[in-house]
């Protein structure tokens, strides 16, 4: 992140873990991230990696078996020292959250308007009567041809698209200054994706708010991010700038992962993420690592600053 | 699909023309409570469908007297349970923790009791009367809907879009009623078609006991107790309030059963 940005998010040393029956699950370990105004910080890394629960952690919405540490500042609060019902005033006004998966994410009961009304009446002080014109404003801003039949209807009347546009109205209804999208253009079609970067674009114009992007489009995240962080096995190996981290990319599971894109040759890294249960004491990317060299095996690497704010995890960096 | 509503619908039609002659029965069969000593243990004839009993009544507007009396009984008892164990059931699935390991309990408790035994033990301690009837009967069958209602809010609860209500700063109580009762009716419904047919019969039980319904109200089971005496006399005493009751219970059965099938989720073309 550029220097001299006022943060908008600051997490510090942010630890997650679940206890299961099979032991303590190490989702989130020591993660730094800051995330300046008016930026969008991309958070990249495969499946399974803790993106997804770094993101939830941040509205505290994980499920009551996870416990956290360290601390996640937003515009200065602690958000892991607050009371439940403060945390509740902070969702969707100050912070608004999309879900990963647009067809589960839409109550199937209700009509989608009630739905996008619902959000706009906990988070916008609106007369009755206005509500429904700022829904409809909502929902053509974001391109529905036909915001009436939208509202009316029933979510599995809706492509996956549409829904994922209802969420996104859902989350803007607020008018937050953070935005957390949880893989906003999974599984939609490139001319959708587009619509949707356009959308969310549009919308941080609007608002001047920051994002948290969670993904694994490295298309997407090279069009819409500043800064970009990747995680691995629960960590974060490398964060930055985005160019400088794409243009130099030095941790060897950035540089694979780069590889492993279509356009580069779809080269595949070999093996698989270890384990969250029980974790190597080295470095956990050792066991796939092409450039392993025996050091890697004695000590598990901390974060080495390459330059001013270019953040790598690796042993052979230092 | 399309045999499936037809039938839905054919089922609902039989149940809905049977349930007229029940719901008008005051206005239809008014005369249910008159005796008549000249017309004592009369056979089914053109002037008595079901015959007449040992007072002379005649049974056809007595079983039908009887069956609204324990309807409207049954209903009134499944809407208490349904309230009851919404409120329960939810709170419960939904907080989790130490209220649900109470509420598990208190279900498991009451479940182990045989429901038609525990309920003669409440009104043996209670005393009859309408007002125990539906408190024994309330009683035994709550945990029911509390235990169906409790596992579909805990599944729920897990889903993306509570969660995305909870994103937007929703409080529980309002995910609780807007958008977790919403999804429950669905399984409700066909187990309280179910479950009216149930508490009929329950009712009946206890009147032909002697500890539901007291005479002279006209009730199916009292009927049949009465009847019993003259069995070898006057079987229609029994046999035509016990057809009547059979008949409705099963009917709503079957109804209750096509309507669990139209409600099952892994039906194709879900239509709201």
């Amino acid at each position: 992140m550029a220097r001299g940005v006022e943060p908008v998010l600051d997490l510090v040393d942010l630890n997650v873990h679940f206890e299961s029956r099979d032991g303590k699950v190490n989702a989130v370990c020591h993660a730094n991230l800051t995330i300046g105004k008016g930026q969008v910080l991309g958070l990249i890394g495969e499946t399974g990696c803790g993106k997804s629960v770094l993101g939830q952690s941040v509205l505290r919405l994980l499920p009551a078996s996870a416990r956290m540490s360290g601390r996640i500042l937003f515009q200065g609060t602690d958000i892991l020292a607050l009371p439940q019902s403060e945390v509740r005033k902070i969702r969707g006004q100050l912070i608004a959250f999309i879900c990963q998966n647009p067809a589960e994410a839409l109550n199937p009961v209700l009509r989608n308007g009630t739905q996008i009304m619902e959000s706009v009446k906990i988070n916008r002080k609106l007369p009755r009567r206005e509500r429904r014109d700022a829904c409809l404003d909502l929902l053509r801003s974001l391109r529905f041809t036909d915001p009436e039949f939208c509202m009316r209807s029933y979510p599995l009347q809706l492509s996956g698209g549409m829904k994922q546009r209802v969420l996104a109205a859902m989350g803007m209804s607020g008018r937050p200054s953070l935005l957390i999208a949880d893989e906003p253009t999974k599984g939609l079609d490139a001319l959708v994706r587009g619509h949707v970067i356009a959308t969310l674009e549009r919308f941080m114009e609007a608002t001047s708010s920051s994002a948290l992007v969670i993904t694994h489009d490295l298309r997407f995240a090279s069009r819409i991010c500043d800064s970009i962080a990747v995680m691995y096995a629960g960590e974060i190996v490398e964060r930055g700038p985005f160019d400088e981290v794409f243009g130099h990319p030095r941790h060897p599971y950035l540089q694979a992962l780069i590889d492993s894109q279509p356009d580069r040759g779809l080269h595949v890294l070999k093996g698989s993420t270890c384990s969250l249960i029980d974790l190597p004491p080295h470095c956990r990317f050792y066991d796939r690592c092409p450039k392993a060299v025996q050091g890697c095996r004695e000590a598990h690497p901390e974060t080495v600053f390459v330059n001013s704010d270019h953040e790598v995890r690796c042993l052979r960096i230092a | 699909m399309r045999t499936n509503r037809n039938r839905l619908i054919a089922v609902s039609v039989v149940f809905l023309a049977l349930l007229v002659p029940v719901v008008f029965s005051s206005c239809i069969f008014p005369h249910g409570n008159d005796l008549d000593m000249n017309d004592v243990l009369r056979a089914p004839s053109s002037r008595h469908w079901f015959g007449t009993d040992n007072l002379g009544r005649d049974l056809l507007e007595r079983s039908f007297n009887g069956l609204r009396l324990s309807l409207g009984l049954a209903l009134s008892i499944q809407v208490i349970c349904i309230c009851l164990g919404a409120v329960v059931g939810s709170v419960a699935g939904y907080y989790g923790g130490v209220v649900d390991r109470v509420y598990v309990l208190v279900q498991n408790v009451v479940m182990s009791f045989p429901s038609l035994i525990a309920s003669l033990c409440l009104i043996a301690m209670l005393g009859t009367g309408i007002r125990t009837l539906v408190l024994a009967l309330v009683v035994v069958e709550w945990v029911t809907y509390a235990r169906l209602i409790r596992s579909e809010v805990i599944t729920l609860k897990e889903s993306d879009y509570i969660q995305g209500c909870r994103a937007i700063g929703a409080s529980n109580a309002r995910i609780l009623s807007r958008h977790i009762l919403p999804n429950v009716v669905g399984p409700v419904i066909p187990i309280f078609t179910l479950m009216i047919g149930h508490t009929v019969l329950a009712i009946s039980g206890l009147g032909f006991l002697g500890f539901g319904v007291q005479p002279p109200t006209a009730e199916i089971g009292l009927m049949i107790n009465d009847g019993v005496t003259y069995l070898t006399r006057a079987f229609w005493m029994v046999f035509c309030p016990a057809a009547v009751l059979v008949l409705y219970a099963v009917v709503m059965n079957v109804f209750g059963d096509e309507l669990r099938e139209w409600f099952n989720p892994q039906r194709e073309n879900v239509v709201l």
